[in-house]
């Protein structure tokens, strides 16, 4: 039941062999070899006739191609690709003798893996096969393909007959056919398996790469590279040390300070941080001193970070002669510029100072 | 004698197949190897746990700075699971306690990391410190809601089902007093 059905849709199959078919029944010689398999039937035949496959299309397609048009070898070649689809198909009941429904369709259309992959082996076997005939003429390695698979279907007639055939096969494979006819499809089809096999799994290994890193900021080396970690840390500690530290008597060593370690953006944020220190701390007599207490690296790729500081901030008013203490929490953002940690912005969070 | 070049352009889908297949296993050492570097480069390795460690602490301050009086006993077993070691055995001693301030208080208490990172981490011994940029707000039941900001300083701890507080406190500003446990208590 499913065989005839399947292999309708497969146009040139249907077409090679239903006419085969027919006329290996007529064929006397078809009976020794059961009648089942129009393979096996292949050397007992006359070979200008229907033995092989291929030759039979190659009538076929000589026929036809006397109806439509002139140009044989063009024809020849175009049709010998279904050609090749219909001897691989048949290729399941050669090697399986019982069915040759289920499997044959699949193999034509070198369609879903897991179908293509249980025919990988006898592929392999067959390629092996092929290369073995490989310096012989191209009609040579259908010989050989045949002897192959008649091997295997061991129902065939005696191979001294079978050599014959096929050397008559040859011949006229030679003329009719130019090219490997089983080969363009057969080998194509496994090496089109092994890359859908090796696609399948280059995707899996991506989505478990992806998986194995989600989440995971690989590029943020802070904390897993120790050294330059602490170089950043270092450096913008010190140098939040000294920029939100002031004494009104002696102001350039802050804006000294200022100027060598901040960068871009934070300049201007820094001076708006500072500006009230700066105007008060004439008539206050002002000190203030900031030491930062708490540091943490959030991230650190090459080289720009981002710092989270924790700061305390002492001033003493020499005016007044009192002193408080304020805690200032900001992160910082900090490029490497030369060698040499420069912050470049500022983030209070909302909160001035 | 068939050469190779002669049989590939013979059969222009056999150079296709091959083509595919060369791109297609290109592809797949590619993937195969970054996958293999992901699993196994300790780069990756650290930074996995450095993230893990700074996503669950994070996640731990601000659990221990959310309390709604109105589900006193689920705000606090979650700061029981926030916690491990010292901080655990606090809350646990004083849970009763508390309990009847905030009941008392009303007050409703959340909190949202404005920003967080590690001070250190060490992978082998386990042990991590936090530091957590917090904003908190509390909502008494009258009155308007105030908000503040907060510096957090913790010490995280690897247990069996996950890193936990085993201290947490304000950091202490100059000269003031340091204050010490959950921060929470408005």
């Amino acid at each position: 039941m499913p065989p005839p059905r399947r292999r309708r849709p497969v146009q040139p199959a249907t077409r090679v062999r239903i006419p085969r078919t027919a006329r290996s029944r007529g064929t006397p010689a078809d009976e020794p070899s059961g009648g089942r398999l129009p393979v096996a039937e292949a050397p007992g035949d006359d070979l200008t006739h229907d033995d092989l496959t291929h030759d039979d299309l190659t009538q076929d397609d000589l026929t036809r191609d006397d109806l439509s048009g002139p140009e044989e070898a063009g024809g020849t070649l175009t049709r010998d690709e279904p050609a090749g689809g219909t001897l691989t198909q048949d290729e399941p009941a050669g090697g399986t003798l019982t069915q040759d429904g289920p499997d044959g369709g699949t193999l034509t259309q070198d369609g879903p893996a897991g179908e293509t992959l249980t025919r990988d082996e006898p592929a392999i076997g067959e390629a092996a096969a092929e290369g073995a005939a490989q310096d012989k003429p191209a009609g040579d390695d259908q010989a050989a393909d045949e002897q192959a698979e008649e091997g295997s279907t061991s129902d065939e007639p005696a191979a001294g007959e079978q050599a014959a055939d096929e050397q008559a096969a040859d011949e006229q494979a030679q003329e009719a056919a130019p090219g490997p006819s089983r080969h363009p499809l057969l080998l194509p089809a496994c090496l089109g398996a092994l890359a859908v096999i090796l696609g399948g799994l280059a995707v899996w290994f991506g989505l478990e790469a992806s998986s194995a890193t989600s989440g995971v900021d690989t590029s943020n080396t802070a904390l897993t590279n120790p050294a330059a970690t602490r170089q950043v840390t270092q450096q913008v500690t010190s140098a939040v040390n000294q920029i939100f530290s002031y004494d009104y008597a002696d102001t350039a060593k802050t804006s000294q300070a200022a100027a060598s370690v901040l960068t871009g953006k934070a300049r201007q944020q820094y001076n708006t941080l500072f500006q009230l220190v700066r105007q008060d701390a004439p008539q206050e007599k002002l000190v203030l001193t900031t030491t930062v207490t708490n540091s943490g690296v959030e991230f650190l790729d090459g080289n720009r970070a981002r710092l989270l500081i924790f700061a305390n901030q002492h001033d003493t008013a020499g005016t007044a002669q009192k002193t408080t203490d304020a805690g200032a929490m900001f992160a910082v953002n900090a490029v490497n510029q030369g060698g040499r940690w420069k912050i470049s912005s500022i983030d209070t969070f909302g909160a001035t100072g | 004698m068939i050469t190779t070049r002669a049989f590939l352009r013979s059969s222009p889908l056999l150079a296709v197949a091959i083509a595919l297949v060369v791109i297609a296993a290109g592809f797949a050492g590619w993937t195969g190897w970054s996958w293999y570097h992901a699993k196994h480069s300790s780069s990756v390795a650290g930074a996995r746990v450095r993230d893990k460690v700074l996503r669950e602490g994070q996640q731990a301050v601000q659990n221990f700075n959310t309390l709604d009086y109105r589900r006193l006993d689920q705000g606090l077993s979650l700061w029981e699971s926030s916690s491990t070691g010292t901080l655990r055995r606090e809350i646990a001693s004083g849970r009763p306690q508390f309990e009847q301030q905030i009941r008392k208080a009303r007050t409703v208490t959340t909190a949202t990391v404005l920003e967080a990172a590690l001070t250190s981490l060490d992978q082998h011994a386990g042990t991590a410190n936090i530091i957590v940029a917090l904003q908190i707000t509390v909502k008494p039941q009258t009155g308007s809601p105030s908000t503040k900001q907060s510096r957090l300083e913790g010490t995280l701890q690897r247990t069996t089902s996950g890193w936990k507080l085993s201290t947490l406190g304000q950091v202490p500003t100059g000269t003031t007093a340091p204050t010490s446990g959950p921060s929470t208590a408005p």
